[in-house]
């Protein structure tokens, strides 16, 4: 079809091209272009796979079935290169719709695509007996695709509704539901049933048992979900159920000319632990299935049809299991090896030391491991020889089952510690181990070893734990072996436990105190230093009385030493220095006058004033002429200078 | 200033005295307590363990506190199989020094089969009460002081300087000294709380009954097992203690006589 629809365009472009009134040469041209296209696109066609197949062998009459071809690369596929060439001929079987359903595939696994396109047709049962596909066959490009032929077989009514005569051999039960019509609509298409794998198994020998549930549609089974089973009780029997996931596995089945399909719901594997005919009883498997509650026609299908939740409904369905025998035989007596002690598989046992020389002081793992298909559980620990010159201290046994259960196999290790007792060579002989092999009916006996290590003399200072933390015993009642185990006693006094504790000693609070000391000491150094640093002209005139009597204090020193010309010096530069500061001026600037006026202005009374003047004046003059007055009218200028300091204290200077 | 000065040395001497505490020391002399020691060291290594528990009790009765001392004892236990006396001695010398490895070591043997330690603490406080219990609250508080004392004089240095690569080195390392400071101090502060109110005891003898009351007429509780540990709550219950199981929290009284104090 996609190849007409291909031509149909080659002959439209052919018309237009008339039509626009295109020359001979280069519709030429057009028509070689195009088949060069067309050559090099049909040079590169992918390689495809065909396949032809009726979704069910066997069906009743009237029922419904399709007809697929599927066409598959590893490439994309060109749609428009496929036509079917010789569509197959139905016989028995007829034809709901001309026009197939198309869908297409596309996957990509681990990088590599993968491409599908299907064609599905819908058919429809006739006549009894076999219905037949003639083949056909489709082009893909230029090249052929033979479809083969198939054959259905198409029962009546009556017969599709019973049981195989294979299956009422053995006495499957038919499942049910609490609606008759329904259980009338499943009438020999769904039930279940249990497959043992071996029902005549030896004692210990593991037996897998699955619940499995059949269907005769996969449009059937998938109308079903949520499948469980309620397992018997397994009295004799140590069982283990296996995790099955929560994808269940659907695979066809053949019952004489009829097909079915299998979900394995449950699966445990059971060992028996006594001989004898035991059996498993009773049991029921259920699921869940999609029931159509809008039925227009007696005709239409009970089951599923348009996806409508409002018109489905889940109807629970039991499917009844008959119980079954197990007899289980005894373990053969003939040809049972001594160190034989239960083990049922088909096991491998194999030995190892972790070292070949070590020193008395030391201890020796010795690691035996049994590995392999069977029951873990039956595996006990290999019984040792003699070992002359050694001493087993501790065992620790780990089990690293394959599966999830120790039903599955897997391998048992024993870690066996040894002490020698002497130094020098010592041996340990080889190590039996025999198992039942239930596949072959008859014991196997392996060893492990022998071995031979070296033992130095020890330093006899202290014992050197060598193996795992927990090999050790839980109970106290071998002291012995106990006491062997720990460190060895320190041979000095530590020395210092005796110490009253650190955080009592007298001095440790005050010293924790120091660094708060520290601290705030430093804040405070910065805030006062931050605090000159805003404020140092207030500070200097603040300062400037203090500063003039300590000058007053040197001009006295300066008096005492009858050093009449530094007392005047020194008095003269305390009064003009006071002055300059509190007039906040230089002192190298201010003139007698300007001195006078200034005070004045700042509210310093006249008479203190011209006080003030007459003493700077009697400085200079007293510096500057010889016949200055004495050491008495030196001491009364002083006291003068004092009191002016103590009125001129008081003026406000202009705050 | 000069006052600041005095009053800082009377409040330091004031502190001073009370922190004095009065301090236990041995009554025999070091040479004595030396020679006890080999002794009963000699009497271990001929495994006669009889005469080395004697020799190791007196040197604990003459008031030896060595964290050695209470390992070869727990030793010496070991070997006489009375692990729950073993376990007792081995907690002490591990109080004394969290570090001993082989005393840890060998109080994991002595308590084979009992539940962990730190069960029924919380996971994510498991790194940090494994951290707090590695140094001795000495230790903590001399980290402390360390500490403490190094970041108040980069955090003085940083205060005192105006600018300059210096005073930012100073300020992060006052920063991360700080932040490992008060990280010290919540340590130093639950290890000394932990030595200092908490008592613990654990259990001596096997077949000790956990009773409801003080009395050995009272309802049998539980059965404490032998060498495991308890919380003491309360002492003052003429011969019988309070005890809690750390991990799953019951309460009931144990006699004195089985519970070697911690």
């Amino acid at each position: 079809m996609c190849g007409t629809r291909t031509r149909i365009g080659r002959t439209r472009q052919m018309k237009q091209a008339r039509c626009s009134g295109f020359s001979a040469s280069s519709l030429a041209a057009l028509v070689i272009a195009a088949a060069l296209w067309l050559g090099a696109s049909g040079g590169a066609l992918a390689e495809i796979q065909v396949t032809a197949d009726v979704s069910r062998s066997v069906v009743a009459i009237g029922a419904g079935l399709t007809y697929t071809i599927q066409i598959s690369s590893t490439e994309s596929i060109d749609t428009r290169l496929l036509s079917i060439e010789k569509m197959p001929t139905f016989e028995g079987l007829r034809l709901v719709s001309s026009s197939p359903n198309v869908g297409n595939r596309m996957q990509f696994v681990n990088g590599a695509g993968s491409y599908s396109y299907t064609l599905t047709w819908s058919l429809v049962a006739e006549k009894e007996g076999t219905g037949t596909i003639a083949a056909g066959e489709i082009r893909y490009g230029g090249r052929k695709y033979a479809l083969p032929a198939g054959q259905v077989k198409v029962m009546s009514a009556e017969q599709a509704g019973a049981l195989p005569p294979e299956l009422k051999d053995k006495d499957i039960l038919p499942a049910n539901t609490d609606d008759a019509n329904i259980n009338k609509q499943l009438e020999g298409k769904l039930f279940a049933r249990l497959l043992i794998s071996n029902p005549n198994p030896y004692l210990q020998e593991i037996v897998v048992v699955k619940c499995a549930v059949y269907g005769d549609s996969m449009d059937l089974l998938r109308l079903m979900g949520r499948f469980g089973w309620n397992p018997p009780s397994w009295g004799d029997f140590f069982a283990e159920q296996v995790d099955l996931g929560n994808q269940l596995s659907v695979r066809p089945v053949q019952f004489g000319a009829r097909q079915y399909y299998e979900v394995i719901v449950a699966q445990f594997l059971l060992t028996p632990t006594k001989v004898g005919k035991t059996e498993i009883p009773f049991s029921q498997a259920q699921a869940y299935i999609q029931v159509r509650t809008n039925r227009r026609t007696f005709e239409d299908d009970f089951f599923g049809g348009f996806p409508d939740p409002f018109s489905q409904a889940s109807i629970p369905v039991r499917m009844p299991i008959k119980g079954q025998a197990i007899e289980v035989k005894p373990l053969p007596t003939e040809g049972r090896p001594a160190s034989f002690q239960n083990a049922v598989g088909q096991f491998s046992f194999a030995g190892r030391v972790d070292r070949t020389s070590m020193t008395e002081d030391d201890l020796l793992t010795l690691r035996l491991e049994v590995g392999g298909q069977g029951y873990l559980g039956s595996v006990a620990q290999p019984v040792l020889p003699d070992l002359p010159g050694w001493r087993q201290v501790g065992c620790q046994t780990k089990t690293e089952a394959l599966g999830q259960s120790k039903s599955e196999g897997g391998k048992k290790i024993f870690e066996i510690l040894l002490r020698p007792g002497k130094a020098g060579a010592l041996g340990i002989p080889a190590i039996p181990y025999s198992f039942f092999d239930p596949s072959k009916g008859r014991y196997t006996e392996q060893t492990a070893g022998p071995f031979s290590i070296q033992v130095a003399k020890g330093k006899e200072q202290r014992l050197i734990m060598t193996g795992p933390q927990g090999v050790v015993a839980s109970t106290p009642k071998d002291a012995q072996f106990f006491g062997e185990q720990i460190a060895y006693i320190r041979t000095e006094l530590a020395g210092k436990a005796a110490s009253v504790p650190l955080y009592r000693q007298p001095w440790y609070l005050p010293l924790q105190l120091l660094p708060l000391l520290l601290v705030g000491g430093a804040f405070g150094i910065r805030q006062r230093r931050d605090y000159l640093d805003r404020h140092a002209d207030r500070l200097r005139v603040r300062g400037a009385g203090s500063r003039a009597r300590r000058e007053l204090r040197e001009a006295s020193a300066a008096l005492r030493k009858q050093n009449l010309d530094a007392f005047y010096q020194t008095l003269g530069e305390a009064l003009r220095g006071y002055l300059a500061t509190k007039l906040k001026r230089s002192a190298a600037g201010l003139t007698l006058e300007e001195m006078e006026r200034s005070c004045l202005e700042k509210g310093v009374s006249a008479e203190a004033a011209a006080a003030l003047r007459t003493l700077l004046e009697t400085c200079d003059q007293a510096r500057y002429v010889a016949s200055g007055g004495g050491e008495t009218d030196a001491r009364e200028i002083l006291n003068r200078t004092e009191s002016l300091l103590r009125e001129l204290d008081k003026v406000g200077w202009g705050k | 200033m000069r006052r600041i000065f005095a009053y800082a040395l009377v409040f330091l001497g004031a502190v001073a005295g009370i922190a004095g505490p009065a301090q236990a020391k041995p009554s025999a002399t070091p040479q004595e307590v030396r020679a006890k020691w080999a002794a009963a060291t000699e009497a271990y290594q001929k495994r006669d363990f009889e005469e080395a528990r004697k020799a190791y009790e007196n040197l604990l009765a003459e008031g030896v506190a060595d964290a050695n001392l209470y390992y070869n004892l727990g030793n010496v236990y070991c070997q006489l199989g009375q692990r729950g006396k073993a376990a007792w001695m081995y907690e002490k010398a591990l109080k004394a020094a969290p570090r001993h490895a082989d005393a840890r070591r060998n109080l994991r043997l002595a308590r084979a089969g009992l539940p962990p330690m730190n069960q029924g603490t919380f996971i994510l406080f498991q790194p940090l009460a494994w951290l707090c219990g590695f140094l001795t609250a000495s230790e903590w508080a001399g980290l402390l002081l360390g500490v403490s004392l190094a970041m108040s004089l980069l955090l003085s240095l940083w205060i005192l300087l105006r600018r300059g690569w210096l005073r930012r080195l100073a300020g992060i390392g006052a920063a991360t000294g700080l932040s490992a400071s008060v990280l010290i101090a919540c340590f130093c502060a639950a290890r000394c709380a932990d030595s200092e109110w908490r008592r613990y005891g654990v259990v001596t003898e096997s077949g000790a009954i956990v009773r409801n009351a003080p009395s050995a007429s009272a309802d049998k509780y539980f059965e404490a097992a032998e060498g495991e540990r308890y919380l003491v709550e309360d002492s003052d219950l003429s011969g019988w203690l309070r005890v809690t199981h750390p991990a799953t929290g019951r309460v009931g009284y144990l006699p004195e006589s089985v519970v070697g104090r911690i």
